[in-house]
């Protein structure tokens, strides 16, 4: 990743994987490279990103050795992407049930353009949206509508992985709930592997089977949902729960980690979470700790692991 | 419906203002000194009764409009006349059946020669438009396509480098090349006294008269187009339902064709429409380097002898057709924008 005409690396060091209908909830605070991991796992990147090491493999093949044309048939039949805000990831100048289509039209879903149609209006009322609302425009959609539509989107040639990119930001908690909800529902009833972004500790312990938890774009910690919550063994998880508020203490502070996570031209050399760690140690200036298995299905990065 | 309602008050809108173009046309004209009445009173041999005869030809005998004195309720003035005989409306009149009043300079009726000189920038300008707005296009969404690589560089380049040329400039030196190397003609429409055994030759030496303006008119706008398409596709491609289509697999060639194209060409119609609108007077430059038989040069040749009625219907012919180009333009956007519709 080219960043102020530097070269750093957004992203190291960061291993999971997805079972078939599995939710892995991907956690951190802004900035450390959420995004750009879902981003990279399409090959997505903008121009100035680049993928230097790694496989990403989908059913045994690894995406990065394909070809352009290969990829572009993976993307959206295989693995769809939920953006962030789909203010902007409709296109203002075509109707949502053209954007739908177009999908379906490219990976032959279906083929008869009377079939793509009813395809269409079936995606919309699985997402809650009156069928015939698939001639309009998304301005004339709310925005809580237009994220709907973008879900019936995601689905609409049937892909075994859904990436949820933040899915809920920019909507108002209701709306969030609702979407949460649906989210949930069709995971269930469709079976699919999720990968759901977000900051949003509450919607992880629901939703989510496993977590990793990332900081400044390298693993802080990755083990099923249980374990993060009631043993988390890395200092940044552990202060990440404690900021979240506890709705059986309804009067007790709201704690905030000190600090602000690292850019990535200026990382740390040791430890990345270092300078706003409450354990910091002396050789976490200069290491970097590698990944700790306390439990074969438990990663974490920190040097208090080494016994 | 909607739609409908949409074109009926833009309509309405440009109905409004033509007729608030044409009082102010009519008055600007009128508060210039001169007319051919006063100029012939310096010249010793025009008698009294000449100069009454030309003032009633141009109908400069009768007021402008109404007295003013006449519209005070206290003191009524007492030269209150007919308001159908003032020259706002007699010129009204007339325009309503199409006149546009008699050239001091020629005599002749104006509609006439604008009818003429209108159809020769028309046909100049509407070459060298299409000709500019495709191959401008098409050079943009290229050097977007391939942004910040050589072909990118070049173009840009040259298209600012086109820019910024001067338009009087380029044509004398297009002049003077195609006139020595190339052989071309180098004034006017045609061939002074050529006799043409078929239509055929009449319209090859038309095509050779047009080359040189109409490429250094084409020239002159390319660059334009260029920049602004080649920004806009830019902007476009950098927003998030560019990112959108890729996602669902869609080739770089769809995702120009199907998403960035539209909404790329909503900054264009509206440079289109204004180049369009102002050009049909703009091309006063190029017309009187080539002295291409235009408008433009009708209107350069009026100002050197205050042909008033001349400038007066030059004049109106230009703001009918800028408000026209806005028009089509507004129709065009709601067309291209499912948003504006709403509005």
């Amino acid at each position: 990743m080219i960043a102020d005409g530097v070269a750093a690396h957004a992203l190291t060091d960061i291993s999971f994987t997805l079972r078939e209908g599995e939710v892995l909830g991907v956690v951190g605070e802004s900035g450390c490279g959420k995004t750009t991991l879902m981003l990279s796992l399409l090959r997505l990147l903008p121009s100035s990103g680049r993928i230097t090491s790694g496989e990403v493999l989908f059913m045994g093949r690894d995406l990065l050795s394909l070809s352009e044309a290969e990829m572009a048939e993976v993307r959206w039949k295989n693995i769809a992407m939920i953006f962030q805000g789909a203010m902007n990831a409709l296109n203002p100048v075509h109707t949502i049930g053209r954007q739908i289509g177009e999908a379906i039209i490219r990976h032959n879903y279906v083929q008869d353009k009377k079939l793509v149609d009813n395809r269409v209006a079936e995606l919309l009322e699985m997402v809650g949206i009156n069928p015939d609302r698939r001639r309009q425009y998304p301005h004339q959609y709310s925005g809580g509508m237009r994220q709907r539509a973008m879900i019936a989107m995601a689905l609409a040639c049937n892909p075994q992985i859904v990436i949820a990119d933040e899915p809920t930001t920019a909507l108002d908690v209701m709306i969030q709930a609702q979407i949460l909800e649906l989210l949930a529902t069709l995971q269930e009833k469709l079976g699919l592997a999720v990968l759901f972004v977000t900051h949003d500790l509450g919607v992880v312990a629901e939703m989510c089977d496993s977590v990793l938890v990332m900081y400044g774009g390298v693993t802080a910690e990755y083990a099923d949902v249980d374990t993060i919550f009631n043993a988390p063994q890395h200092p940044y998880t552990q202060e990440l729960l404690r900021a979240f508020p506890d709705l059986s203490r309804p009067t007790g502070k709201l704690v905030s980690i000190p600090g602000y996570p690292p850019r990535l031209t200026a990382l740390p050399p040791g430890c990345r979470f270092a300078p706003r760690c409450p354990h910091v140690m002396e050789r976490c200036h200069q290491e970097r700790p590698p990944l700790h298995t306390p439990s074969p299905t438990h990663l974490a990065s920190c040097h208090l692991l080494e016994t | 419906m909607r739609y409908f309602r949409i074109v009926l008050r833009k309509l309405a809108w440009a109905v409004f203002t033509v007729v608030f173009v044409i009082c102010l046309n009519f008055f600007l004209f009128r508060v210039l000194p001169g007319d051919p009445a006063r100029a012939g009173i310096r010249d010793p041999r025009l008698t009294r009764q000449a100069i009454e005869a030309i003032q009633v030809r141009f109908g400069l005998d009768k007021p402008v409009i109404n007295c003013v004195e006449s519209l005070n309720p206290f003191t009524p003035g007492d030269c209150l006349i007919n308001p159908l005989q003032t020259q706002f409306f007699i010129y009204v009149s007339n325009l309503l059946r199409g006149e546009l009043g008699i050239s001091y300079h020629s005599n002749r009726p104006v509609a006439t020669i604008l009818r003429e000189q209108l159809w020769n920038t028309i046909l100049l300008i509407g070459v060298a438009q299409v000709l500019a707005i495709v191959l401008g296009m098409t050079l943009g969404i290229a050097a977007a396509w391939k942004a910040r690589t050589p072909i990118d560089y070049l173009a840009l380049l040259g298209s600012l480098m086109a820019w910024s040329l001067p338009t009087f400039w380029l044509g004398i030196i297009l002049l003077f090349w195609g006139s020595t190397s190339l052989g071309l003609p180098t004034a006017g429409k045609s061939t002074p006294g050529a006799n043409y055994a078929t239509l055929w030759q009449q319209w090859a030496d038309l095509g050779r008269h047009l080359i040189l303006p109409t490429l250094t008119y084409t020239i002159v706008f390319l660059g334009e187009y260029m920049l602004i398409m080649r920004s806009a596709v830019l902007d476009v491609l950098s927003e998030d339902y560019i990112l959108t289509a890729k996602a669902k697999g869609l080739s770089t060639f769809q995702i120009l064709k199907d998403h960035a194209l539209q909404n790329a060409m909503l900054p264009m119609v509206t440079i289109i429409a204004l180049n369009l609108g102002f050009t049909v007077a703009g091309a006063i430059q190029i017309e009187s380097v080539f002295s291409w038989p235009g408008l433009g040069k009708a209107i350069f040749d009026a100002v050197g002898r205050r042909d008033y009625p001349v400038l007066q219907g030059a004049f109106l012919l230009i703001a009918v057709a800028v408000i026209l180009a806005n028009l089509i333009a507004d129709l065009f956007y709601s067309y291209l924008d499912p948003r504006v519709q709403t509005e």
